[in-house]
């Protein structure tokens, strides 16, 4: 599976978010992509899934046309700084509500995949009354639970205790296992060094590869 | 969205508890017609002391603005990343979405005459339903319904643009400015027979079309009991109209989600 961003350009009220970028993510690698606050890494999550339309050029999911074959990048899962699930429903609901959508997996998944990030299905609160950290888990486990072959993790291990870094990133290299393409934006240098493959820089809306980037180590 | 299951059916009950204490619990028999007309602002005058009873009378409608005013708009809060990323066609997705909103204002305006209805009954005052009391209960069910609506979309549709909080002002603006306009029709130009001479100054009043009792039918039982504006404002118009509006509204709706960017997460529960 090959992901490919052909000339991407995109301005937000006269400001340049993406610029140009050109890149290739091929499945089972693990793509880092760093930079500082406000230099496009989001934007450009948000415009290979299709939840923003570029001025120009293209995203093609194996030759697929995002925004004419597709609205959205098909079997991918997010993860974004900041964005939060439905205040009112607890964790189970949440994913239970999301996967309908779309490919609605089963309760016995959802429920694995909770416990997997550290909490508990059983647990009956509301998202809303969720620590910053439990919150963090609970959206990565939204991200991963459908086994998307895309993955966009911007900050995955922000909020997060020793433990639940340590548990995401054998999380991140088990999806990596299973060939998926998986992007990830942080501002944490341990995550880059121990996870990525390739790293690219993203400064004012350009993408630029970092020469000397590691390859991925298969453990964390 | 499951939280709404927990209210949507009880509050139009209560709702219809406390009309039917505050108002047909006086020991006198009614008849649907009375009913369903009442929640359809019959015998509303055109002079501005009414204002209190068209207020009450339009508090139903509101509360249900409040229950179905996110309904699609909660989408693009918070969670908006997560959800649209997961929904293949928006446009789909949009008309699916009004057709449960429209399902849920019907249930609503079900639930909201049900008490009264029942509680008449059992008190043995509820007059026995003739052809035309079962003709103005689908009415009343599907022009209010329609009105709810027309309401809950335009509310969600500006919200999706702006913000909830300006989606429920506009909205409410409208409404009770055409209340207030219905009112002072009176007090504008004294003379009652002038404002029969002039329908439009009611037709274009967007709310003046769930108000029963000015309306006329063609079907001389049902103008029987109707038409204080004769032959000029029908029943049948009123429908048609707020049908197109639904449809208009509906496709509008769907273009503008469809052409929506997610380029920011609004905060948690809305705007």
């Amino acid at each position: 599976m090959v992901l490919t961003v052909s000339h991407l350009n995109k301005k937000i009220k006269g400001k340049t978010v993406l610029d140009d970028v050109c890149v290739e993510f091929e499945s089972g690698k693990i793509y880092g992509i760093v930079g500082r606050n406000g230099s496009g890494k989001t934007m450009l999550f948000r415009a290979l899934t299709g939840l923003i339309q570029p001025d120009s050029g293209e995203v093609l999911l194996n030759g697929a046309k995002l925004h004419k074959d597709m609205e959205v990048l098909p079997d991918c899962g997010i993860l974004i700084e900041n964005a939060g699930l439905y205040p009112e429903l607890n964790g189970v609901e949440n994913l239970k509500f999301l996967t309908k959508l779309n490919k609605n997996v089963s309760l016995d998944v959802i429920r694995e995949t909770i416990q997997k990030v550290g909490l508990d299905p059983a647990d009956k609160r509301p998202f809303s009354k969720y620590s910053l950290g439990m919150k963090q888990r609970l959206v990565f486990a939204q991200a991963i639970f459908e086994q998307p072959k895309v993955l966009f993790l911007d900050e995955p291990t922000n909020a997060l205790d020793e433990e639940g870094v340590q548990m995401i990133r054998t999380l991140i290299l088990e999806q990596k296992q299973k060939d998926h393409i998986i992007l990830i934006a942080s501002h944490n240098r341990e995550d880059i060094d121990i996870l990525v493959d390739e790293t690219y820089r993203m400064s004012e809306g350009k993408l630029y590869p970092m020469e000397g980037s590691r390859s991925g180590k298969e453990s964390v | 969205m499951n939280y709404r299951k927990n209210y949507k059916l009880p509050v139009p009950l209560i709702v219809g508890f406390i009309y039917y204490f505050s108002v047909f619990a006086n020991g006198r028999t009614a008849s649907i017609f009375q009913i369903t007309g009442y929640f359809q602002f019959s015998d509303i005058q055109w002079v501005m002391p009414y204002v209190g009873d068209a207020v009450q009378r339009y508090l139903p409608v509101m509360i249900a603005h409040v229950i179905f005013g996110t309904y699609l708009y909660e989408h693009f809060c918070s969670a908006s990343v997560y959800y649209f990323t997961r929904t293949k066609k928006r446009k789909t997705w949009f008309v699916k979405e009004s057709l449960k909103l429209y399902w849920n204002v019907l249930e609503y305006a079900f639930f909201l005459i049900l008490p009264v209805v029942v509680m008449l009954f059992l008190r043995g005052d509820l007059q026995t339903p003739t052809g035309t009391d079962v003709f103005f209960l689908f009415y009343y069910l599907v022009i209010y319904s329609l009105f709810l609506f027309l309401a809950a979309e335009l509310i969600n549709i500006i919200a999706i643009c702006t913000g909830s909080g300006a989606g429920f002002a506009c909205v409410e603006f409208i409404c009770l400015g055409g209340i207030c306009s219905y009112l002072i029709l009176g007090e504008i130009f004294f003379e009652e027979e002038y404002i029969l001479a002039h329908p439009e100054l009611i037709r274009y009043n967007p709310i003046a079309h769930i108000f029963l009792d000015i309306h006329s039918s063609r079907i001389p039982a049902i103008e029987a009991d109707i038409g204080r504006l004769e032959h000029v404002f029908f029943l049948g118009d009123s429908l048609l109209l707020y049908v197109i509006l639904a449809l208009v509204l509906v496709v509008i709706g769907s273009l503008i989600v469809s052409k929506k960017e997610i380029y920011y997460a609004k905060p948690e529960g809305g705007n």
